[in-house]
């Protein structure tokens, strides 16, 4: 198999004395959907979080282990964590959109990234737009409060916004659970798409869409108080296989 | 219930108001009869020949409070930026205490200190332009400076945190980083935040009396060659409340002309501090539309 596009080692979180999560090793292979189940407070979203070097912007939290992009460390000496935040790009579990207009929010990151014209801006909004199935609902009302969108469609107002910087990766934490079902349909149906050109990494807590979805899967329980990966490899086997009494729990209470 | 409380304490408050803004612009009467409108707009103010004119006092008053926002803005803003957006949470609180102390200590104290070490120092530092001495609009502008500063930047402080952590995550998310979170994110969404706190350091500024009464040197009808010149700055002068502070409100008590014109004083400083604020809540109204 050809070499991960992300990969962790032993990555462990500490909070003060207290694990959050221990010895996380992970191979996410390019173009793929890769799921994450696991209980609520296991880490699935400190875990992503530490991907994108999101997490360092909580002072509380250290970081230990490996991360690699590309085969490279990303807390190497010449990483520009922010230019690694715009190829690795999140969608947080409530959509988070600034109190601007639908158009200065799908540029808002594109446009501080420096590399592209002004001119071009109404082009790459367009384009960002379709691709989050967002634009033919919107077009129409462009500069209008986009906090004035339904959630799902603020939802996918947030993924036009990442796409718009061209990521490779786009970081999912629990993409529908705000969501109502039409919403989680045309999110789950964009996922399919997106996955043709981009890595996703998708956590959810619901067994039918990681089913669906998910290329590879892993499921992240806690074990003595912090989370473990304890099982990872094809949907159906994790799912399937109960190997550990944990996912077994997981799965009859979920 | 709540209705009626609201509606019953909100015009007692407005009837208040207005009743003392009344009873002084009768009390001023005798001057407006005397003077017309060129008690606003003259710049003559001798008591004794009953000419009085307090364009003089508008005006130290404007240069005074106009230039200790523009020395305090600055600085209550990039401090409040400093401790909101980069000081760890556990500093943040203790230089919030401490400038809250510093907002709280009495004003009669800033003058003390004012005329301890601002006027020398101040007088020294102007040195090349030759002042008469350190009692300057500027000391007052300097030493107002000094006394907002706290408002503004603990007002400014609460703005920004207002702004919810979420949100720079979720630009930080987009690669943004930390600076351009400030500019993008916080300052804006702060604005009328932040808005408020300058305006409330420029109110305090206007009515602030004792420390500028103790450092701006009273000197009557100063008025400048040019309303753009800065020679004022580096002399004395006199504000409304430099003015009402001094003796000659009690000399004034006795006769209904020379009071009127001291009561006329601070009608015009209620009109000004009102506009200011009627100003400050339109722009921050026409603000919150867009
Ligand atoms: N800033 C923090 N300081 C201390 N503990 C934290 C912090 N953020 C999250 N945690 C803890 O980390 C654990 C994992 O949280 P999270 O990653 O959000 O779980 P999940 O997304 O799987 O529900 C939780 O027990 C939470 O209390
Ligand atoms: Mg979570």
């Amino acid at each position: 198999m050809a070499e991960p596009i992300l990969q962790t080692q032993s990555l462990t979180v500490t909070a003060g004395s207290r694990t959050l999560l221990r010895g996380v090793s992970l191979s996410i292979h390019e173009k793929q959907v890769f799921g994450l189940i696991g209980p609520s407070g296991a880490g699935k979203s400190t875990l992503l979080k530490c991907l994108n070097r999101l997490l360092e912007l909580t002072p509380a939290l250290k970081v230990s282990g490996v991360v690699r992009f590309h085969g490279e460390s990303i807390h190497g000496p010449t990483v520009d964590a922010d230019a690694l935040r715009s190829r690795i790009g999140i969608l947080f579990q409530q959509p988070i959109v600034f109190p601007k207009s639908v158009f200065q929010n799908v540029v808002f990151g594109v446009k501080h990234l420096g590399v592209i014209q002004k001119s071009a801006l109404p082009e790459v909004a367009e384009q960002a737009l379709r691709e989050a199935s967002l634009w033919d609902e919107v077009k129409d009302r462009l500069h209008q409060p986009a906090l004035r969108l339904s959630v799902g469609q603020q939802q996918r107002l947030c993924l036009a916004r990442t796409l718009a910087s061209q990521p490779e990766v786009i970081l999912m934490d629990e993409p529908t659970s705000a969501l109502d079902p039409k919403s989680t349909e045309a999110i789950e149906q964009l996922i399919v798409r997106l996955k043709k050109t981009h890595t996703i990494v998708l956590v959810t807590h619901n067994v039918r869409q990681a089913r669906q979805l998910a290329d590879q899967l892993a499921c992240i329980c806690l074990r003595d108080g912090a989370g473990e990966v304890i099982s990872q490899g094809e949907p159906c086997d994790v799912l399937c296989s109960n190997c550990a009494p944990e996912i077994e729990a997981y799965l009859a209470g979920g | 219930m709540t209705r009626i409380a609201i509606w019953f304490f909100s015009g007692v408050t407005v009837l208040t108001v207005l009743a003392m803004a009344l009873l002084l612009l009768m009390q001023s009467l005798p001057v407006w009869q005397h003077e017309g409108f060129s008690f606003a707009t003259g710049a003559k103010w001798f008591y004794r020949q009953q000419e009085f004119g307090a364009a003089s006092m508008i005006y130290g008053t404007l240069v005074v409070s106009i230039g200790a926002l523009v020395l305090a803005t600055p600085v209550g803003i990039g401090a409040a930026i400093f401790t909101a957006e980069f000081l760890p949470a556990r500093f943040r609180l203790m230089v919030k205490l401490t400038i809250e102390l510093l907002a709280g200590v009495p004003s009669v104290v800033y003058g003390l200190l004012g005329i301890l070490m601002l006027r020398n120092w101040i007088y020294e530092l102007l040195a090349p332009f030759d002042p008469l001495s350190g009692d300057t609009l500027f000391t007052a502008a300097v030493l107002l400076a000094l006394m907002i500063l706290p408002t503004i930047m603990t007002l400014s402080d609460d703005a920004l945190r207002s702004v919810p952590a979420t949100q720079r995550h979720a630009a930080r998310g987009l690669g943004l980083n930390g600076t351009e979170v400030v500019l993008h994110v916080s300052l804006p969404q702060a604005s009328r935040g932040l808005f408020a706190a300058v305006l409330l350091g420029l109110g305090r500024a206007m009515g602030e009396t004792i420390a500028v009464f103790l450092v701006i040197g009273r000197q009557d009808n100063q008025w400048p060659q040019s309303l753009f010149s800065l020679q004022p700055l580096i002399e004395s002068g006199q504000t409304l409340t430099s003015k009402l502070g001094s003796s000659e409100t009690n000399i004034a008590y006795g006769n209904p002309l020379h009071w009127g014109a001291m009561v006329g004083l601070g009608v015009i400083l209620l009109v000004i501090v009102t506009l200011i604020t009627w100003f400050g809540a339109y722009l921050q109204r026409s603000d919150h539309a867009s």
